[in-house]
């Protein structure tokens, strides 16, 4: 590129974009020539005043305020992270205590004397302890969770024991296994 | 207004505004809420002046800027911080407007009225006043004339006085480029102002 082309794009005369080749001669020349340099210097006079004569609107603060909401609740949302919720937890621990009662097995369980704590008397029969302060099925139970009676009968077969674990909560683990 | 990268105040302005805008990057990444917030404080009006001026309306404007921000917040995590994050945000903006212009075909202006125009400048008489909101509705009407790409370099130039290499960035284009489209939109928005001025 010589001081004539680039003359003409100072004045505004090109259309077309440079050609990758043509922006490399271009840069390269203008770094060379403190004479097109000049020439940029005066073209750049008459864009700023042409430029500071341009004033875009502000935007209304109404229509401001639905935009500033959709931004507030997208960063509101802040950095994704693993999903906390219990409901994982609790149908885990429901599918467990599912699959130790259904072993396959039907067990009659008789009222027993409890053992010491208030633990069940374990052996092939699991009486619950009497709970002072029953705790009430919510009306309303989180997706996964399993509300039972207060009496459960659960008959473990030949060869197999139930053992029932009392928890925090008045909660009960039933698990049934081969005997020995 | 013309860019002045050698300039030490402009460039210690920007070195300022980067290290702010690094800050509050890091912010939003690491889980503060608020941040982002911030950022949207500090870029809102330039992204929705860049904005109109493509889009030629207030409404596709303040659209483009919602979608915009929306769309940095999705994306923060892959800002480098190799440009400054006004011109990435501008980017952004740009591609924005440019997919809504395209989705919208022709759209006419909508004429600018006292409540859109800049402010008033002090002790400008009525009659100046009314002068210098012609001139700009006219200056607003013959941008809406240009083709997409060169009203879009005359607007990051205009708006936020962009250097010829951050424009050239922020289009994906050679800076001869820039400066080519830059000066044809300069003769063209010349020659209708000349003609407005005649009549």
């Amino acid at each position: 590129m010589d001081c004539a082309a680039l003359k003409q794009i100072f004045a505004g005369d090109r259309l077309e974009d440079l050609t990758p080749a043509e922006s490399t001669a271009f840069e390269a020349h203008l770094d060379a020539c403190a004479a097109c340099r000049e020439s940029l210097a005066e073209a750049e006079g008459e864009l700023d005043d042409l430029a500071s004569q341009w004033a875009p609107p502000e935007g209304a603060e109404l229509a401001w305020a639905r935009v500033g909401r959709a931004v507030e609740a997208q960063g509101a949302r802040g950095v994704a992270r693993p999903s906390r919720s219990r409901a994982p937890a609790l149908l885990a621990m429901a599918a467990g205590l599912l699959l130790a009662v259904g072993i396959g097995l039907l067990a009659v369980i008789s009222n027993g004397q409890s053992g010491p704590n208030g633990s069940p008397n374990l052996t092939s029969q699991i009486t619950p302890p009497v709970n002072p302060n029953p705790i009430r099925p919510p009306a309303n139970p989180p997706s996964g969770a399993v509300t039972t009676p207060d009496e459960v009968t659960i008959e473990a077969g030949e060869g197999y024991e139930a053992v029932a674990e009392l928890l925090d909560g008045g909660v009960v683990c039933v698990t049934v296994r081969p005997v020995g | 207004m013309s860019p002045a990268p050698n300039a030490p105040s402009d460039s210690d302005r920007r070195a300022q505004e980067r290290a702010i805008d690094a800050g509050l990057v890091q912010r939003v990444l690491a889980g503060d809420r608020s941040a982002f917030g911030e950022i949207y404080e500090r870029h809102r009006r330039k992204v929705f002046k860049i904005a109109y001026g493509m889009t030629r309306t207030e409404d596709d404007a303040l659209d483009v800027v919602q979608e915009t921000f929306l769309k940095a917040h999705r994306n923060l995590a892959k800002f480098e911080g190799r440009s400054a994050l006004g011109t990435w945000l501008c980017q952004i903006a740009t591609h924005q407007a440019i997919d809504l212009s395209r989705r919208r075909k022709v759209r006419k202006a909508e004429p600018l009225n006292e409540r859109l125009v800049g402010e008033d400048k002090p002790g400008e008489s009525a009659r100046g006043k009314a002068q210098a909101n012609e001139l700009r509705e006219a200056l607003d009407r013959a941008l809406g004339e240009l083709s997409d790409k060169h009203r879009t370099v005359f607007v990051l130039y205009t708006v936020e006085n962009l250097a010829y290499k951050e424009i050239a960035e922020v289009l994906g284009i050679s800076l001869g480029t820039v400066m080519s489209r830059l000066f044809y939109a300069r003769k063209n928005l010349q020659r209708k102002l000349a003609e407005f001025q005649g009549s």
